[in-house]
Order: C-alpha cells, then structure tokens, then sequence
C-alpha cells in the first residue's frame, strides 16, 4: 500500500541495462541519463563504500589506486556482479527522481538479451526490485530496439533489427508486436576492444588498455574497407622492452583486428535469414535490416552488411538511445492498452 | 623515419587529389618544418586572409582531426607546401577585394597555417566534409572507369558544398555559389539526388544496384513520393544511404526532407506527440490517483467511525421486544450479549404484567420481594445494571430458598402451583429446592430450574454468565 502511494510520485521508467552504458528514459520527459555502467568502490576498513557511479567511474577504470576498484558489473549483457549492479541502479534511479523527499518507487521496464537464461532475467529483476522499483517488467531488447527506432512492429509485416551493443548482438525479425525470430551472440563493442588489444599485442608486441583499445575503434575503426586511410597515435607498454612506446596504427590494421568478431555478426544475420519464414524473408529483402546500438556507428558497419547479405541495411536515427526509447514507448502502449501488448515479463 | 613512412602511406591518397608533386614534398620534408614556416611566412598576408575564412570553421575540427587521424605533421606541412601555391593565388585575388584590413592577424599565420593546409590536404573542403569522403565505399572507386571523372566532379561539389555551408566566409559572395544555395534550399530531396546522379552520370540501375534496392525505390525517392515507401524510418535510411553514395552532406537531406514531410503534414512528428500526449495523460493519471487515496482515505475513517458507533447505540437504545419469546427451552445456551439486554426490558415489561395480575394475591412478608410499579421503570433499568431481575413460575407446589451474591436471602418458603414470584437480587443466585417443579425466567430466558448448573444435589446457580 505505501509503495503504491510512493509511486505516485515516482515516475515510470525505461531502462537499458547495457554492458557498457546504461540508459534511463523516463515517460514524458525523454532520455534522461546515459552513463557508463561502470561502478567504482572504495574499501574503508573491510567495508565497501561506493566511491562513483557512470562517467566519473569510468575515467578511473584502469587506472585506480590499491583501495579503489573500478567494476563494470554488467557483462554479456547480463548481470556479473549482483549487488554492484543493484547498488547502480539505486543510485541511477536516484539520480533521476532527485528532489524527491522519500524514496522513489518507479515501474520499471528493463531491456535484456533475448538469449538471457531465465536466472539471468531473475538477477536482474530482483536487482531492479531491491533498487527500489515497484513492477518490473522485462522486454527483450530487439523489440525494444524496433519500437524505438520507428519500425511498424505492430504490422503483419516482417521488421528485421541488428543490435549492437557493448556485450551482445540482438537479430530479431518481429512481426505482430512480437517476435518471430530472435538470435542473440555474447560479441559486441567490448569484443571489438579485446580484438584490436589482441592485434596490437600480436603485431606490435604492445599492450593497451581497453579505455585505449575503444578510442581506436572509435576514431580509425571501420567495418569494411575504405579508399581512405586513417591513422591514429597508440601509446602502449612495449613487451620486449616494457617501457611505454608510441606507434602509429591505420584503419586496415583495425579492420584486420576486427574481422573476426564481425564475421560472427555477418554469420549469425545470415542465419537469421535463414531460418525465417519465406514470407517475412521476403518482407525484410523488400525493406532492409535496421542496424541499432553503439555498434551501428562503427563506420562502414552498414555497408559490409549489405555487401555480405545484398540486402539494404540503414543505420537508426540515434542508434545509441534506440533501446531506451522503445523501452519508453512500450511503457506508453502498456499504459493504453494493457500490459498484453507484448510478450512482456511482469513481476511486482 | 616514421614520417617517411606515413608518407609513403599517404601517397596514395595525395595520387587521389591529381597531386603530382610528391617528390618534391618528400624533399620539403627534410628541409622540416621551421624552414617551411619561413617559407609560409612569405605568403602570410595573403594566408592570413584565408586562415581567417577558415579559422571560424575549421579550428576545431582541425585540433580533432590532427589528433587523430591520419595526418602526421610533417606530413600536413607536405601536403600544404605542394598545396598552397595556387589555393592562395586564386584566394588572394578574392579576398584582396573583398577586405585588405585584415593583416593584423600574423601571429595567427602558424596556427592558421596548419588549419589551412588541413584544408588544402583535403582539397579545401571542411573536416566534416572529409570524414564523410570517408564513408564512401572504395569499390566503386577503385573499379570503375567513372573514378577519375567522379573525383575530379567530387572535388568540385565539395568546394561548392563548402561554400554553400560556410555563409560567414566572404569568398562566397559569387553569384554562382548564391544561385547554387537558392536551388538546394529551394530543392526537394528527390531533385537534389537526381540532380546529384545525373552530375555523376550514374543511372538509377547502377545505385539501386549500388544501394541493394529496387529500381522503383529509387525512382520513388526521386520524385519525392514517399507515399508508396515504407515507414519514414526506411526512407530516411535509404536517403542517408543514396546521399552518401553520391557525397552530398547527408544532414542537410534528410533536414530537408524532414521538413517536406512536416509540410505535407504527415506524421513524422511521432515523437513530439508522444510527448504531448504523454504529458497529459501522466498528469492525469497523478491527479485521478491523488483523488482516488483521498477518497479512500475518507471511507475508511468514515467506516471506522461507525463500526465505532453501532456498539455504543446497542447500549443505550432499548429495543422493543418482541413477543416470541422462546419458552421452548431451545436456545437456551445460545442467546448473545444483544439478546441479554431485550430479554431484560421484556423482564421488565413482563414484570408489570405480572403484577397486575397477581395485585390480590398475598405475597409472603419476610421475602424482599419487589413490587415494581409501571413509573419505577426507568429507574429499575438503571438499577438491572447491577441487580438482576429472576421470576419464578412455580408448576407444582415447591418450598425454595433464593440468596443471591451478597447473602441476602430473596425468598424462603413453599408456594403454590401456577404461582409466579418476581425477585430482584446481585447475581450470582443461589437456588436450594425441595424438588423440580419451578420455572425460572432469567435474563429473558424460561427454564426449568433442572436445566441450570447445580451447585450441589438440590440447589443451583443463576450466574450472568448463564443465559
């Protein structure tokens, strides 16, 4: 009874429980917080005190002293670490209901991986319940990513979308606001990170961190070969000599780097394609794949997809907050036409 | 070394923009770069003029794109050495016309320097322009006959594109480049990409081909009839991704096109009105679920108040009673407290009856029997509280012998058959009988003094706790 008077004042939120950034929409008012899932901890005295959540926790990443420790409690898109997680999420939730002079009790609706185990789902369920929130509810992240980026889910007409994201990659072919098809692979940005580490300590027997390894991706970073040649400044620990050395790395040493998890991406789409009804085949060759997540703005991505699969592949309109986004809207549609819209998972 | 190699790298791209004088910037090279700005400085009025065209724009993309692409340096300051005679040649002419106050800015000239040779290395054209030079697929380029003839045509476009998005820089003011602005602002997405495919003499089978779409999309995006297309969210991509196929800024259509489309007044302003709607309703929703816990809230106490209530009432009000009353002996154990309380005023009423009745009949002395008139009613109720009515009904003809909780003895003796007695005493009574034969009304309730606990072999307990 009081955390339903509590939720009055709470407003519902949408969130996208990344592996790398997490992203709270709220109902009305947009994307309110996008940071980095990433929680640092101090320890005082064999008590573990949080020390900071999101970008000011990331800038430690790597780089933290003997007490603190710099966690990304979410890995493979799933909970790794579930009181770090939980203590996250409380603090996000706070954040965005601040001025409020009790505890929020939201309803919330969380993103997860469609090829999540139902114990993952439980861990983050409860953790979003022990942050505070009244209902949870879980959607599956292509839906979410298709709500959010305009496609007519709710059509029979097949609607295929590509999430990229920080620790797995959705396929999903909906149709009828649900899902037909759905494939989901533990390979997104952070295996694009360990990929270039791993071609730099290979080829220049150099290592670097993964802050390191993610700002090359994103400035030289590319999925298909280019008529232009880009190069960037690396400083890493030399192994031969262990000392820091600089050297100049260029996009086709990336794109080499990269070939590997992007042939996973490019096998599993087309085995999506596959395996999908001939009908809804031939809607998604008519109109394209959609291409969302933080993968999407990986240059080039859009063009070696369409080269591998002949079929028009376009990029969302802010692939980044698609998910949240759809997470929102589908809160919208729960609101006007009942929580049987979706498939939707629901616990209170 | 490491600038030697980039440069080699680098050839390649430099081949791209017709630079034929590569050998002549690797000499350049060696000289470095203090001998170079030394040259520079020679040209510094005329490249101030430029720097300053460019400064506005170009300064921080330049500090971007020098810290992390491609361009090392020494490598920027070859591209500029090779680039800059005739950039600055056909730009002094320009600018030496448009405004010659403009020297003051020398210091600027090694700042300025390297953001203009970024330009020159990219045949003048913005950063933003070059990355998306980028995205171009390189297939189409490296294989096609249409290579040399398209660069040469990007090359061109671009510096027209420049100018048409670089407003504040005074080299603009040509009427060529003005009529240009009008058309693209005045053109619909469809005509500027037909206009756009036509210059680079693709035809429509080849970017469809290109774009894995239909003809017909095409075709259909050309004229501008997004009616017969899928959802807006495929035709911008398809937009975006013909834009970028013939290197027009892909912003500014699908700008444009998002502006058509709120013309035409179609929906693409989904979001907005979500947000509307959403608005209202969630206000809604707060005010209807604040009136909802006040009026719970309300019922609750107000139902709290009358469960309170009734208890109360009970006590006072007399009930009327009714004229069944059980002689059955049925019910004798289940009557509750409610009944208790009309079973006393019906004692009462009875009472009065009785009297009448028996007005003529001697009542023995001793027995403290109470004769209750009809005006003691009320003060009687009053007294029940505490002292409790008994009436006797005798059947045959019995001795008894009535105390009650404080010793008092109510009656002794032997009455008669069909003899009725009314005593009032504090319960507990203690009843001794010679034998069975009596009736009493307790509490309501007529039972056969038999039915009544004994305290031993002939005599019985009248308790409050026995109804």
């Amino acid at each position: 009874m009081f955390k339903r008077v509590r939720g009055i004042f709470s407003n519902d939120l949408s969130i996208d429980l990344g592996t790398a950034n997490t992203l709270i929409y709220v109902r009305g008012e947009g994307i309110v917080l996008d940071e980095p899932s990433v929680v640092a901890i101090t320890t005082i005295e064999n008590s573990q005190v949080i020390a900071a959540v999101g970008v000011e926790a990331k800038q430690m990443l790597g780089r933290t002293p003997g007490h603190i420790t710099a966690i990304r409690p979410m890995k493979d898109g799933v909970i790794a670490d579930f009181t770090i997680t939980e203590k996250m999420l409380q603090h996000f939730i706070h954040k965005v209901h601040d001025n409020r002079f009790w505890h929020p009790s939201p309803r919330v609706l969380i993103c997860v991986p469609c090829g999540s185990t139902q114990v993952e789902r439980r861990a983050i369920r409860e953790s979003a319940a022990g942050a505070g929130a009244r209902e949870v509810y879980l959607i599956e992240e292509p839906m979410a990513a298709a709500i959010g980026a305009g496609m007519p889910v709710s059509e029979a007409t097949g609607s295929m979308v590509l999430d990229i994201g920080g620790g797995t990659t959705e396929v999903g072919i909906l149709s009828l606001n649900g899902i037909v098809y759905s494939e989901s692979i533990r390979i997104g940005g952070d295996r694009f990170d360990e990929a270039i580490i791993n071609y730099i300590r290979r080829h220049y027997s150099t290592l670097i961190g993964e802050a390191t390894a993610e700002r090359i991706k994103h400035e030289i970073g590319s999925a298909y070969a280019d008529k232009e040649l880009w190069e960037t400044h690396v400083r890493g620990r030399n192994l031969a000599e262990g000392i820091p050395r600089s050297l100049t790395l260029n996009s086709n040493e990336v794109l080499e780097a990269l070939q590997e998890p992007l042939a996973s991406i490019v096998s599993t789409v087309k085995g999506a394609l596959e395996r999908i009804p001939p009908e809804l085949g031939s809607d998604v060759a008519e109109k394209g794949i959609v291409l969302t997540g933080g993968g999407a703005l990986l240059r080039n991505i859009d063009r070696l997809l369409m080269e591998e699969t002949c079929l028009p592949v376009i990029i969302a309109d802010d692939p980044l907050t698609c998910v949240a986004r759809g997470g929102g809207r589908a809160l919208e549609m729960i609101e006007e036409h009942g929580p049987d819209v979706f498939a939707l998972e629901k616990n209170s | 070394m490491n600038s030697q190699v980039d440069n080699e790298d680098n050839k390649d791209n430099l081949d791209l923009k017709t630079n034929n004088e590569l050998e002549t910037a690797d000499l350049k090279l060696e000289v470095g770069n203090e001998k170079e700005n030394d040259e520079s400085n020679a040209d510094s009025k005329i490249l101030d003029d430029i720097s300053k065209d460019h400064e506005s724009s170009d300064n921080k993309n330049s500090t971007d794109l020098a810290s992390s692409f491609i361009i090392d340096d020494d490598d920027k300051n070859d591209s500029l050495s090779i680039k800059k005679p005739p950039q600055t040649e056909t730009d002094s002419l320009i600018s030496t016309e448009i405004d010659s106050s403009k020297e003051e800015n020398k210091n600027n000239s090694d700042s300025s320097f390297s953001d203009n040779h970024s330009d020159n290395h990219l045949v003048g054209l913005d950063d933003e322009d070059y990355k998306k030079d980028i995205f171009l697929a390189p297939k189409q380029q490296e294989t096609t006959q249409l290579d040399s003839k398209e660069n040469s045509y990007h090359a061109e476009n671009y510096l027209k594109q420049k100018d048409n998005t670089n407003i504040t820089s005074p080299k603009l003011i040509s009427p060529e480049v003005i009529t240009t602005m009008e058309d693209n602002s005045i053109l619909s997405p469809g005509e500027r990409l037909r206009k756009a495919r036509k210059k680079a003499n693709l035809s429509i089978k080849h970017v469809a081909d290109r774009l894995f779409l239909d003809s017909r999309v095409i075709e259909l995006l050309e004229k501008d009839d997004y009616e017969n297309l899928p959802p807006i969210i495929f035709i911008r991509g398809y937009l975006r991704n013909y834009a970028k196929l013939l290197d027009i800024p892909l912003e500014s259509i699908v700008e444009s096109f998002d502006k058509k489309k709120l013309n035409s007044s179609s929906a693409t302003s989904i979001p907005k009105r979500k947000h509307k709607h959403k608005e209202t309703t969630s206000k809604d929703l707060w005010h209807t679920m604040i009136t909802i816990t006040v009026v719970i809230i309300l019922i609750v106490s107000i139902s709290w108040q009358f469960r309170s209530k009734p208890d109360n009432l009970d006590d006072i009000q007399p009930v009327i009673p009714s004229e069944n009353i059980d002689v059955n002996e049925d019910n004798l154990w289940e009557n509750n407290p409610d009944n208790f309380i009309k079973e006393n005023t019906v004692s009462d009423n009875q009472e009065i009856n009785l009297i009448d009745v028996n007005q003529d009949q001697p009542v023995i002395d001793n027995n403290p029997v109470q004769v209750i008139d009809s005006t003691a009613s009320s003060q009687t109720e009053i007294t029940e509280i505490t002292e409790k009515s008994l009436i006797l009904h005798f059947k045959q003809r019995v001795w008894m012998r009535v105390t009650d909780s404080t010793n008092t003895q109510l009656y002794e003796g032997i009455s008669s058959a069909g003899k009725i007695i009314s005593l009032a005493g504090k319960p507990p009574f203690n009843i001794k009988v010679g034998n069975n034969g009596v009736d009493i009304e307790y509490n309501g309730q007529t039972k056969n003094i038999g039915k009544y606990p004994k305290k031993n072999r002939n005599t019985f307990i009248i308790d409050n706790q026995i109804q």
